[in-house]
């Protein structure tokens, strides 16, 4: 990891620093090259990104466990990256950073939880449905049917895709990026809008697929 | 480190355009405050400010609700402005505690005093202080919650109820201003009640206002 880390001119390094293995940087100089990264210092801002990686490892393995670090680690990235801007230049970076790490864990504990309580909801409905259905709901089914097969054609070949990779073959992001041909932002984004106008199909929205 | 990640660093590397950071919390408090102290001089002033100190402030314990309803609103912003910020104690939300209870105190020892005179009549002729509260005070939540809308990924609840809670306070201390005497227990029902209230719903809808005002990922 440390063997990536860039070195600023602008930051303050050990004066040893070339004779020596690179020392890993004080999260004293994460505060200094945050605030070159909020000027749009790019070099600045990849060297801390890369440099915090183990720290928020750590955070993400101690509230969430060994699962999902890696997406949690992203997510947190992609959080400090939004409000970076809430930095304020001279003041612990640590603190600012660990807050916005630890909610993010949180927030990530509680989308899990309610993933959970919605499979519990989905198994019931499906043992529900074993029992020999009424005319009613053999009509309902029927129309939810309808509805899902549209959703899915109106789906573009990408969201398709991604759907397939990722929810019917359950392969992993890593997986789904080497047998396809999209990249694993692209088939986070794809999944999540093919998902959102599946659901709609299926509430009986007739909306577009975005 | 996962190529997942080296990849989407360098992806973010290359989007870091320049941001201004924010300003000190006092400083935003200082800015935030004149604002809206403008805003309900000319709002007092259109809806027909009586001139001088409320009427109400005649009352038992007028005074010190009134000056407690104004503190409310003052300190809350400050809250508002150090609990929406990472790297800031929670603790900061405790500070509008004190003025909030000096301010519900006063309103209550004015009930007390009427009832001890035997005055005391809730009634519903001062709804429409309830309604002017919730009209001045909407717009200036709105804009404080665009002020911090980055705590939608931080601490959306009491965000909310704190900024709801200045909003309140002050456009409260701004209708003593037009209104005329009033009992202390229809002060309390009307704009305790609506504060409450206010305050109630800003908590339950924090997470989701947030979410949908600024930058929150869910």
């Amino acid at each position: 990891m440390m063997g990536v880390v860039l070195r600023h001119p602008a930051c303050p390094v050990p004066t040893d620093a070339d004779a020596a293995p690179q020392a890993d940087p004080s999260p004293d100089d994460w505060g200094t090259w945050m605030a070159l990264a909020q000027a749009g210092d790019r070099q600045a801002y990849q060297a801390l990104l890369q440099a915090i990686g183990p720290y928020l490892r750590a955070i993400a393995r101690r509230l969430l466990g060994h699962e999902d670090v890696e997406d949690a680690v992203q997510e947190i990235l992609l959080v400090v990256h939004g409000i970076r801007h809430t930095y304020q230049p001279g003041r612990p970076f640590k603190p600012w950073l660990a807050t916005i790490a630890s909610r993010r864990c949180i927030d990530l504990l509680r989308r899990r939880q309610r993933e959970g309580l919605r499979l519990g909801e989905a198994l019931d409905e499906e043992a529900h449905m074993d029992a020999e259905p009424g005319p009613a709901e053999r009509l309902e089914r029927a129309q939810q049917d309808a509805r899902m097969r549209a959703a899915v054609g109106r789906l573009s070949p990408g969201q398709r895709d991604a759907v397939r990779l990722l929810h019917l073959q359950e392969l992993s992001l890593r997986e789904a990026e080497a047998s396809g041909g999209q990249s694993a932002g692209a088939l986070k984004v794809a999944s999540h809008r093919a998902l959102k106008a599946l659901r709609r199909a299926l509430q009986g929205e007739h909306d577009h697929v975005p | 480190m996962s190529r997942d990640t080296d990849r989407l660093i360098e992806q973010l590397a290359l989007e870091a355009v320049p941001v201004r950071p924010l300003a000190s919390p006092m400083q935003r408090t200082v800015g935030w405050l004149a604002a809206s102290m403008a805003v309900v001089a000319v709002l007092a002033v259109l809806l027909g400010w009586r001139g001088g100190m409320p009427a109400d402030m005649a009352v038992p314990g007028g005074g010190l609700a009134w000056w407690g309803s104004l503190l409310t609103g003052i300190v809350a912003a400050h809250a508002v402005f150090q609990v929406s910020v990472p790297g800031r104690s929670p603790g900061w939300a405790w500070l509008a505690l004190p003025p909030a209870l000096a301010w519900f105190a006063g309103m209550g020892w004015g009930c007390l005093a009427e009832a001890r005179a035997g005055t005391l009549a809730f009634g519903l002729e001062s709804w429409h202080c309830a309604l002017m509260i919730t009209v001045v005070s909407t717009p200036m939540l709105l804009v404080m919650l665009l002020l911090v809308r980055h705590a939608g990924v931080l601490r959306p609840v009491p965000t909310a109820a704190l900024a709801v809670l200045s909003a309140a306070g002050l456009s409260s201390a701004a209708v003593s201003l037009v209104h005329g005497q009033e009992s202390a227990a229809l002060t309390l029902l009307w704009h305790g009640g609506a504060v409450l209230l206010l305050c109630a719903l800003a908590a339950l809808s924090g997470r989701p206002l947030l979410g949908w005002i600024g930058y929150a990922r869910r």
